[in-house]
């Protein structure tokens, strides 16, 4: 595996994840930060506060008087072409909700650290992604500081694209990542500018999207009997058609990325560490590290252990995952939400890959609670018992609530 | 965890040239300043590292556990909570006796590797029940911390950081004195404070450096078993001796804290309208801005300040219709700092 460039020119600080984000949008120059207090956001406004204060970066801050108001506010700004910042988790997505799943074809970038819904603890899993998933936004899911301040940059482009406009969430785990001081390289300004160009709103769109925002309008200002009833599916069906085009931008922006500032992150998927591997681990985030590192103790016990790491949550990249997955024997898909997305998502991509590979899932990690680098390795040994033909669970939760009870136990649905 | 795993992945820990460190303490004691002390000077010499910060409670006082992992590779560097540290580093030697189960878990995880406690004793005297085979180390820090913060008791965070670096080796002294100016150069501090806290701490952070260069290793096996049970209380006054109280917000625990303060609120009797908006019950969060009317004091009218409460917040001076509440440094007011 290759570690990330380490170009000459960048300079190196360290950030947390926050604090990288908040650098992405100012080079990024984003002029308007909105902020609604929610752990572990604040950082990315408090960050941008900073700048804005110190005359690093000219804009200003909005504060509002909830998370639906703040998204309104973020659309509007939008549409009328002026590039934001907001960032929010779990309850705050669940409150703006309204607004959040009616966002359309507006091009945002939504930096979301992971934290578990509701119930009072503040823990990262990956349910407020999950949520997300189902009302066509743009899932970009990342591993590390470095990544957060990369993807920004990148996420911006794609948001903007005249095919895309789509908004776009990008997911990292709270605490682990978004409070996790690490060394980032900061690219050169002048570089990010040609990369970046300034964002200029509506009036360049084309004209099929221009009809999108008509009709959208019209729902959204509530003037139901323009809408008729044909043209509702067919917005939609553009806002799709957006998506798979986000997904081909993805790979064509990592790499014009790579080729400028030294650093390229694999596109929707990527397998560099899972050639040739018989059992294959799929997850994402936080996960990445310790799963790699099981993976060499796995290799180092005669499995043919590898890891994939998937970027794009969605639309999942099913094509691409068929292909990268096609040689392996089973696949651990590892989930750190009660939904199952990845295994669920895995299941349907390899479903007309012959021979099959064969799926198994684990459910690890919810709220917070740790999965260590046995815990990985005990699922890469029951991926091995599985290709050798023996009964394992199909899909399991690892459960660690006593000391004496811990464990996988299998899903009662499946 | 058992030891076969360890092996498994000790090994695969050595090749990868990854190693771990484990930091339990209790929130205000620095845990975070060290973090970002160490971090600067890891960064200063082109290492990779991540920190996972894990906190059971969210309260002033509560445990916090930082692990910080260093390598040549930053795709494979783990961010679970748990994994086989090389070095635990306990704030205070009552984090070896707290019937935590989070401590539990770190303590469980760590069965060889070395031991770094901030402790008048020696490692032989230390009552450690967890299953445990490695070398030890005390070095008690506290002076130290409170000669460079000037705080009795002192959090020890900055002095560990030194502390650890210097027994490990993992950043050389220069890199550290970097990154402890970088600290307070980060801080924007004003130039009477920045000349006051900069010195002594770099003064404080090489003495704890060389400690730890110097500090004798003993090796130590751990009882396996507990005998006695040591709760929270041991805790609670530690977290206590920090904040004021974990609960209470200042005025009512009646306990100072005229330490915390970088800002204080000076009254101009020349802008004051007399509006009474300053008045403590309603906006002060610390209820310590106080009218005085004709009779109270020498004045017609008279808005005090009280010191030993006041945080330095700024809400006064929000609210405040004409102006007449400013913000200053504390350090530039008379009789503001302790």
């Amino acid at each position: 595996m290759k570690a990330p460039t380490k170009a000459k020119l960048q300079k190196a600080l360290t950030l947390t994840g926050n604090e990288a984000i908040g650098w992405g949008a100012r080079l990024a120059r984003v002029p308007l930060t909105f902020i609604f207090p929610i752990g572990p956001s604040d950082e990315v406004g408090e960050t941008m506060g900073q700048f804005y204060h110190t005359g690093q970066l000219k804009g200003r801050i909005m504060e509002l008087e909830g998370e639906d108001a703040t998204v309104s506010a973020v659309a509007a700004a939008a549409a009328n072409g002026i590039r934001t910042l907001f960032s929010t988790n779990s309850q705050g997505i669940q409150k703006g909700w309204a607004c959040l799943s009616t966002m359309g074809r507006t091009p945002i970038v939504l930096p979301v650290p992971h934290r578990l819904l509701s119930r009072g603890y503040v823990a990262p899993d990956w349910m407020d992604h999950v949520i997300l998933r189902d009302v066509g936004w743009v899932l970009i899911n990342v591993e590390n500081c470095q990544e957060c301040l990369d993807m920004m940059l990148q996420c911006y482009k794609i948001a903007e694209d005249a095919e895309v406009q789509l908004p776009i969430s990008l997911g990292y785990d709270g605490w682990e990542i978004s409070h996790s001081d690490e060394p980032v390289f900061i690219p050169d300004q002048e570089d990010v500018d040609r990369f970046l160009p300034p964002y200029r709103g509506p009036n360049e769109w084309e004209e099929v999207l221009k009809e999108d925002w008509r009709k959208i309008g019209a729902v959204r200002r509530g003037r139901m009997e323009r809408m008729v009833e044909s043209t509702y599916p067919e917005i939609n069906y553009n806002a799709h058609r957006a998506l798979a085009k986000a997904k081909e931008l993805l790979k064509r922006v990592d790499e014009e990325y790579g080729q400028l500032f030294g650093r390229r992150w694999g596109g929707p998927i990527d397998a560099s560490m899972s050639q040739g591997a018989e059992v294959v681990m799929v997850t994402m985030g936080a996960f990445l590290g310790t799963a790699r590192i099981a993976a060499e103790i796995a290799r180092d016990q005669g499995i043919k252990a590898g890891v994939l790491k998937v970027r794009l949550f969605n639309p999942i990249p099913a094509p691409e995952l068929a292909e990268a997955l096609k040689d392996a024997k089973v696949v651990v898909a590892l989930d750190r939400d009660e939904s199952a997305v990845l295994y669920h998502g895995l299941r349907s991509a390899l479903y007309s890959v012959k021979p099959q590979p064969r799926v198994i899932g684990r459910i690890a990690g919810l709220s917070g609670t740790s999965v260590n680098i046995d815990d990985m390795e005990a699922f890469f040994e029951e991926g091995a018992a599985a290709a050798r033909g023996k009964a394992v669970t199909e899909l399991g939760w690892l459960l660690k609530a006593t000391r004496e009870a811990q464990g996988v136990v299998p899903d009662p649905n499946y | 965890m058992d030891s076969e795993m360890v092996k498994a992945i000790t090994k695969a820990k050595a090749r990868l040239g990854m190693t771990e460190a484990v930091f339990l303490s209790v929130a205000g004691q620095g845990g975070t300043t060290a973090m970002h002390v160490l971090c600067n000077a890891l960064r200063r010499e082109d290492k990779f590292f991540n920190v996972t910060v894990y906190s059971r409670g969210t309260m002033r006082g509560g445990p916090v556990y930082h692990v910080l992992r260093m390598g040549s590779n930053p795709l494979m560097l783990p961010k679970s909570q748990i994994t086989q540290p090389d070095y635990m580093v306990l704030f205070d030697e009552s984090k070896i006796t707290v019937d935590d189960p989070a401590s539990e878990d770190f303590m469980a995880s760590f069965q060889s590797g070395l031991l770094i406690v901030n402790s008048p004793k020696s490692p032989q005297e230390l009552y450690y029940p967890w299953a445990f085979s490695g070398e030890a180390i005390c070095v008690n820090v506290n002076e130290i911390a409170e000669t460079m913060s000037r705080m009795r008791p002192a959090p020890p965070g900055l002095a560990i950081a030194a502390l650890f670096a210097g027994v490990t080796q993992v950043v050389s002294s220069a890199s550290l004195e970097q990154a402890v100016e970088d600290y307070f150069s980060h801080h924007g501090l004003h130039v009477a404070q920045a000349a006051r806290l900069v010195p002594a701490n770099l003064n404080g952070a090489r003495r704890a450096y060389e400690a730890g260069q110097s500090a004798k290793r003993v090796h130590l096996e751990g009882l396996g078993v507990r005998t006695k049970t040591v709760r929270h209380e041991k805790l609670d006054e530690i977290g206590d001796s920090i904040f004021p109280d974990s609960e209470l917000p200042p005025y009512q625990s009646g306990k100072n804290s005229s330490m915390w303060r970088d800002y204080v609120s000076v009254w101009s009797d020349a802008n004051c309208i007399r509006c009474d908006c300053c008045y403590s019950w309603l906006y002060c969060p610390d209820q310590c801005i106080d009218i005085k009317r004709p009779g109270q004091s020498g004045k017609a009218y008279d808005v005090v300040v009280d010191l030993g409460y006041c945080k330095g917040c700024g809400v006064c001076e929000e609210v405040c219709p004409a102006g007449a509440l400013s913000l200053r440094r504390a350090d530039l007011v008379a009789g503001a700092l302790p």
